[in-house]
């Protein structure tokens, strides 16, 4: 192979990676669009508060917000969310977000509206963060909301009684209340933050 | 005290460096290693009080037979919460395996034996009615996203701070009576990872 050729070889090769790049960087934000007009994730909703009253997703326009399934019998992940939530929220009053995460919303719906009650709920919920509201669906709405959200819970007997498997992550959706992704609390307090903030300035 | 060996050992370490420096005055090498030696001192005397004056609660321990139950636990609950999870480990040091059959807690009306799991995004939780065994020479964690005990039918709120009695009742070895710290609401035990490594060993040496 002569070194003329090695060249015009390798100029090749680079004019086809460089194909190959902007290939995906096109493909990928077309990809993005896609899920966002699809809108398989949210979309629509009316819950009874648990403070009384009723939440209509419409009133949550222009505002960022997190959503997620929990019941008030859960011994570990939903005592432990909210506390992460109140803490994370805490600190980004703090920060450079402070102006936007005032608004933030985070919606606590029991996948348990036969024990918990909007009076049991509300007073669960007075220990953590005001932005945190608890919203009690009707056993009867329970199964079309939890579709609506991809989410899965489900009644376990146990000797005393009963408990619930259910989705844990925290959903998040943006001001137009397009679905952007999920945050978890087995994920470091470090990329939790980093989750909101960047929710919070898109 | 083992544990605190490197510690004490540590200067010695740094005369090490400082003579392979070699050519400082004798002088300030002098001060300097009398420096090292009463600060060695001093660490060796502050760990030994320390062990004397912390207060028992901070990790506390119980011994049944051939099983050593270390620092119960359990969160504060937020108010109208009917349920909380209690943890614990237990190191069995005899040679015949055990098994934790069932437990009470002076805070709630009964108590079960739980496991839980987080798989794909679903937490998933499930009773174990035949308990929890522990083989000999292991070690059994109980912690927060895994096997714990479910105390429901809470009589109150759990307060940080407070210290609640229980009791567990083994196969083998019998019951003994705990306390339970109750830790804050959002406490999370340190080096997991670590614990789970030695459950494991544990349970590979049998």
């Amino acid at each position: 192979m002569t070194g003329l050729s090695v060249i015009r070889y390798g100029a090749w090769a680079a004019i086809a990676a460089l194909g190959i790049v902007v290939a995906v960087v096109l493909l990928n934000p077309a990809k993005k669009t896609d899920q966002a007009a699809g809108g398989r994730v949210g979309g629509a909703f009316q819950i009874a508060t648990a403070k009384g009253g009723v939440l209509d997703s419409a009133s949550l326009k222009g505002k960022p917000y997190g959503l997620f399934f929990g019941f008030t019998q859960c011994p570990d992940i939903c005592p432990g969310t909210l506390t992460d939530m109140t803490a994370l929220m805490d600190e980004l009053d703090k920060g450079a977000t402070a102006a936007k995460i005032k608004d933030f919303r985070i919606l606590f719906i029991t996948v348990d509206p036969e024990r918990d009650t909007a009076e049991l709920l509300a007073n669960y919920l007075s220990a953590f963060d005001g932005r945190i509201i608890g919203l009690v669906p009707t056993l009867d709405g329970l199964p079309a909301l939890a579709k609506q959200f991809a989410a899965f819970y489900q009644k376990v007997p146990t000797t005393s009684g009963y408990t619930m498997n259910h989705t844990s992550a925290v959903y998040l959706f943006n001001s137009e209340g397009v679905f952007s992704g999920t945050l978890d609390i087995q994920e470091s307090r470090a990329n939790q933050k980093a989750k909101l903030e960047r929710l919070l300035n898109r | 005290l083992v544990c605190h060996l490197p510690l004490v050992r540590l200067p010695s370490e740094q005369l090490h460096v400082i003579g392979q420096l070699g050519q400082h005055s004798r002088q300030i090498r002098t001060i300097i290693m009398s420096f090292t030696r009463r600060a060695a001192l001093l660490a060796a005397s502050a760990t030994i009080l320390l062990a004397f004056i912390a207060p028992p609660s901070q990790a506390h321990g119980f011994k049944i037979g051939d099983l050593e139950i270390g620092h119960p636990w359990t969160r504060a609950t937020p108010p109208s919460a009917r349920v909380a999870g209690g943890f614990f480990t237990i190191t069995n040091t005899g040679a015949l395996p055990d098994r934790l059959i069932s437990a009470s807690f002076a805070g709630s009306t009964t108590v079960e034996l739980h496991e839980m799991a987080h798989e794909g995004g679903v937490m998933t939780m499930r009773e174990l009615p035949a308990g929890m065994e522990i083989k000999p020479g292991a070690r059994l964690e109980l912690r927060p996203g895994g096997l714990h005990l479910m105390f429901m039918g809470l009589k109150d709120a759990l307060k940080e701070t407070d210290s609640i009695k229980g009791e567990l009742v083994f196969e083998r070895a019998g019951r003994v009576e705990v306390s339970f710290k109750v830790e804050s609401m959002g406490y999370r035990p340190k080096a997991a990872g670590a614990d789970h490594d030695h459950a494991g060993h544990g349970a590979k040496t049998q």
